[in-house]
C-alpha cells in the first residue's frame, strides 16, 4: 500500500476540519505526523525513506515532502539549506532545474516573506529556464517558515526552497 | 586552439557513461544532468558533478533544451555533449548552444536541420552527386505510373504521398501489374490517409543497410572511418550490427566511401556524423538514405576496426581543433559485431522488462569489449528505452568474430530481469546469419517464425 499526494492533500484538509489534535499515519515509505498544537505526543523514528509526493497544480506544481522526513543528500550535489523540519512542516521543492527569483523583476517586492500566510496557488517565486520565466505555486496552505534559496541560486529539480507550516 | 574546459552530458545510460570516460581521457571536466529517476546511475558516480534536471519523464527532463542548456550554463560549462536520440538531433538545443556561447557537440545548428528534413537531406544528396533511390514526383494516374516506372526500374513501390509506417505500399513486379497496383494502392492511400495521391519508388527486395562513419572539421578537413552494415533489423531497429560491410564487393565499396565523403564536403559538415545508405546486394548498387548528425549507438564497431575513438575525436572538433589522423592513416582491422543487449522479452513480442539486476557478470577476455551503464543491485528504470548494454566482440575475421560473440553470449550472466540475450544466441547460430545471407527483411520475415518455432 502506498499513499498519493492527493491523497496526503484530503487527509491534511480532513485533520484540519477535525477536531483531532493529533495525526499520525505510516503507509510504505511515507510516515506522516501532524500536530494542531505544535508538539507532538511522541516523535516519530528517526530513519524514514525519502518519500517525495509530486503534486500537479499548475505549470510548474512544487512537490511536497511530509515530515518528519530525512532527505537524502547527494554526495555531488547536496542541496542548498538543507535542514531538519519540524512536525507539521513540509518543504516546498523546485520544480525542475533552474534559477530562482523571489520577485517579479528587481526592486520589486517579493512575492512572499517568511512568516507570511499563503493558500494554495499562491505564486511563491519564479523558476527561471534559459530567461522563461515560470511562477512556482504552493500547493499547500500555510505558513512559510524559511526561504532557503537566495536569488539567482540554481536550484536541481526537487531542492527544497522553502519549509511551509501547514495550516 | 585548446580543448574544452567542462562538458554538460545532456544524456543517460551508456552513452553518458562513454562520454565521461572520453572526456576524462582528454582532461575535460563532467557535469552530467540527470533525471530525478537517474541519480543513482553509473554515470552520475563517474561524472566529476550532476545536476538533477526534473523528474523521470523524458519530456520534463531530457527533452528539455532549455534544461540541460540552463544547466551547462549555471555550472560553468563550455561544451555540451547531447549523446544519441533525445535531444542529439533537435535544431533547437544546436541554436540555443549557438547563442549562449556554448559549444555544442556535433554539427552546427543548420545543418542539423537541413540533414534533418528527409527531402531536404535528398535534395542535398543528389546535387552533392550522391544516389538516391530512384522515384518519381506525385503520379497523377496508372497511365503516368506505367509511363514513369520503366525509367524507375521494376519493381517499383508506389506509395501514398501521406502515408507511413508501410500502410497505402504497394508493389508493381512489372508492367502488368501496375495498373492493379496503382489503383489499390490509391484506394487504400484515400481510406487510410483521406488522400489518394502516390507516388513511387524503386522497390528493393534484397537490400542491407550499409552506413559510412564520417567527420568533418572546421578547417575543411574531411574523413571516413569505413562503414558498417546494419541490415540485422527489427521494426526499423538495429538489434546487430557489424563492420566491415563484408558482403561489399570492393569497387562498391570504394564508391560507397566516395559518395559519403562527397556529401560531407558539400554540406560543409563538422563533427562526426553518419551517410546511411541501402544496399542492393541485386543489382551491386547502393542509394542514399539519410544522414545521421549524432554519434550513433553502433560507432564503437568503427572504433574497434579503426582503433580511432570517436567521442575523443568529437570532442577534438568541437574544441576546434584539426580531426587528429589523415585517410591515409585509417587502416580497417579484423571484424566486429555488435550486440543490442536490450532488458525484453522476445517471446512476449519484445516487451520491456524493467527490474533491479541481482546478478550481472558481463563476459570479459581480449577483443570483448561491454558499454554499459548497469552493475549489480542497478534498477532498470521503466521509463526510457531498454538497452541496457551493447556487447562488442572483435575478430581477426567475421567467422571468428561470430564465434567469439557466441561464447561471449553464452558466458553473460544476468539475473532479475530479462533480456534478449537467448535471442542473440540464436541469430549468432542460424546459418543465414553465419553465411552471411541476410537483408534488412531477413530477421522479421525468417528468423523470427523460426525463433518462434523453437
Amino acid at each position: 500500500m502506498s499513499i498519493n499526494n492527493e491523497e496526503i492533500r484530503n487527509l491534511l484538509h480532513f485533520f484540519e476540519k477535525s477536531d483531532w489534535q493529533e495525526l499520525r499515519l505510516e503507509v510504505e515509505g511515507v510516515k506522516l505526523a501532524v500536530s494542531k498544537n505544535g508538539s507532538l505526543s511522541h516523535v516519530a523514528s528517526t530513519h524514514v525513506a525519502p518519500a517525495h509526493v509530486p503534486v500537479q497544480t499548475g505549470a510548474a506544481a512544487p512537490v511536497v515532502t511530509a515530515a518528519p522526513t530525512a532527505v537524502k543528500a547527494h554526495s555531488s550535489a547536496p542541496h542548498a539549506g538543507v535542514q531538519e523540519l519540524a512536525p507539521g512542516q513540509v518543504y516546498l521543492r523546485a520544480p525542475s532545474l533552474g534559477v530562482i527569483w523571489g520577485q517579479s523583476k528587481p526592486g520589486a517586492p517579493s512575492f512572499v516573506s517568511e512568516g507570511e500566510m499563503i493558500e494554495i496557488g499562491t505564486t511563491v517565486c519564479l523558476i527561471e529556464v534559459m530567461k522563461l520565466f515560470t511562477q512556482v505555486t504552493s500547493n499547500v496552505q500555510g505558513r512559510i517558515v524559511r526561504r532557503l534559496v537566495a536569488d539567482g541560486e540554481m536550484v536541481e529539480h526537487d531542492t527544497p526552497l522553502f519549509i511551509i507550516e501547514v495550516a | 586552439m585548446a580543448m574544452l574546459k567542462r562538458v554538460l552530458i545532456a544524456n543517460r545510460g551508456e552513452i553518458a557513461v562513454r562520454v565521461i570516460d572520453a572526456c576524462r581521457a582528454l582532461g575535460v571536466e563532467t557535469v552530467l544532468a540527470v533525471s530525478h529517476a537517474d541519480r543513482e546511475t553509473l554515470g552520475a558516480q563517474r561524472a566529476d558533478r550532476v545536476v538533477c534536471i526534473g523528474p523521470a519523464a523524458s519530456a520534463a527532463s531530457y527533452l528539455n533544451p532549455g534544461l540541460v542548456c540552463q544547466a551547462a550554463i549555471s555550472t560553468g560549462c563550455d561544451g555540451l555533449h547531447p549523446g544519441y536520440g533525445f535531444l542529439s538531433e533537435r535544431y533547437e538545443l544546436a541554436k540555443m548552444c549557438e547563442d549562449n556561447a556554448l559549444k555544442f557537440i556535433g554539427p552546427r545548428a543548420d545543418t542539423i536541420s537541413r540533414v534533418g528534413d528527409k527531402l531536404e537531406a535528398r535534395a542535398a544528396a543528389a546535387a552533392a552527386g550522391v544516389p538516391v533511390v530512384p522515384g518519381s514526383n506525385l503520379v497523377a494516374s496508372a497511365a503516368e505510373a506505367a509511363s514513369l516506372a520503366g525509367g524507375i526500374g521494376y519493381p517499383v513501390m508506389l506509395k501514398a504521398a501521406a502515408g507511413g509506417g508501410g500502410r497505402g505500399v504497394f508493389v508493381a513486379h512489372d508492367a502488368s501489374d501496375i495498373e492493379a497496383s496503382f489503383e489499390r494502392a490509391s484506394r487504400e492511400a484515400l481510406a487510410a490517409f483521406n488522400d489518394g495521391s502516390l507516388y513511387m519508388e524503386r522497390f528493393i527486395g534484397n537490400a542491407r543497410h550499409i552506413e559510412v562513419q564520417v567527420f568533418g572539421d572546421d578547417f575543411g578537413n574531411v574523413l571516413h572511418l569505413g562503414e558498417r552494415d546494419c541490415s540485422i533489423q527489427r521494426r526499423y531497429q538495429k538489434v546487430v550490427e557489424e563492420g566491415p560491410g563484408y558482403a561489399l564487393p570492393e569497387g562498391v565499396r570504394s564508391r560507397l566511401h566516395e559518395a559519403a565523403v562527397k556529401l560531407v564536403k558539400y554540406l560543409g559538415y563538422v563533427n562526426a556524423g553518419t551517410v546511411e545508405f541501402l544496399y542492393d546486394a541485386d543489382r551491386e548498387d547502393f542509394f542514399f538514405i539519410e544522414m545521421n548528425a549524432r554519434v550513433q549507438v553502433e560507432h564503437p564497431v568503427t572504433e574497434l576496426i579503426t582503433s580511432v575513438d570517436i567521442v575523443q575525436e568529437q570532442l577534438r572538433i568541437a574544441s576546434g581543433l584539426p580531426i587528429s589522423l589523415r585517410q591515409e592513416d585509417v587502416r580497417i582491422s579484423g571484424h566486429a559485431i555488435e550486440c543490442r543487449i536490450n532488458a525484453e522479452q522476445p517471446r512476449d513480442g519484445f516487451m520491456p522488462r524493467p527490474g533491479r539486476l541481482t546478478r550481472w557478470k558481463p563476459p570479459q577476455g581480449p577483443g570483448i569489449r561491454l558499454d554499459s551503464h548497469c552493475y549489480e543491485g542497478y534498477l532498470v528504470p521503466p521509463f526510457y528505452d531498454s538497452m541496457i548494454a551493447k556487447l562488442l566482440v572483435h575478430g581477426p575475421d567475421r567467422a571468428s568474430a561470430v564465434a567469439a560473440m557466441r561464447d561471449a553470449l553464452d558466458t553473460f550472466e544476468i539475473e532479475g530481469i530479462e533480456t534478449n540475450i537467448e535471442f542473440h544466441r540464436f541469430i549468432m547460430r542460424h546459418e543465414d546469419y553465419v553465411a552471411g545471407r541476410v537483408n534488412t527483411r531477413w530477421l522479421e520475415n525468417t528468423l523470427l517464425p523460426a525463433y518462434q518455432n523453437t
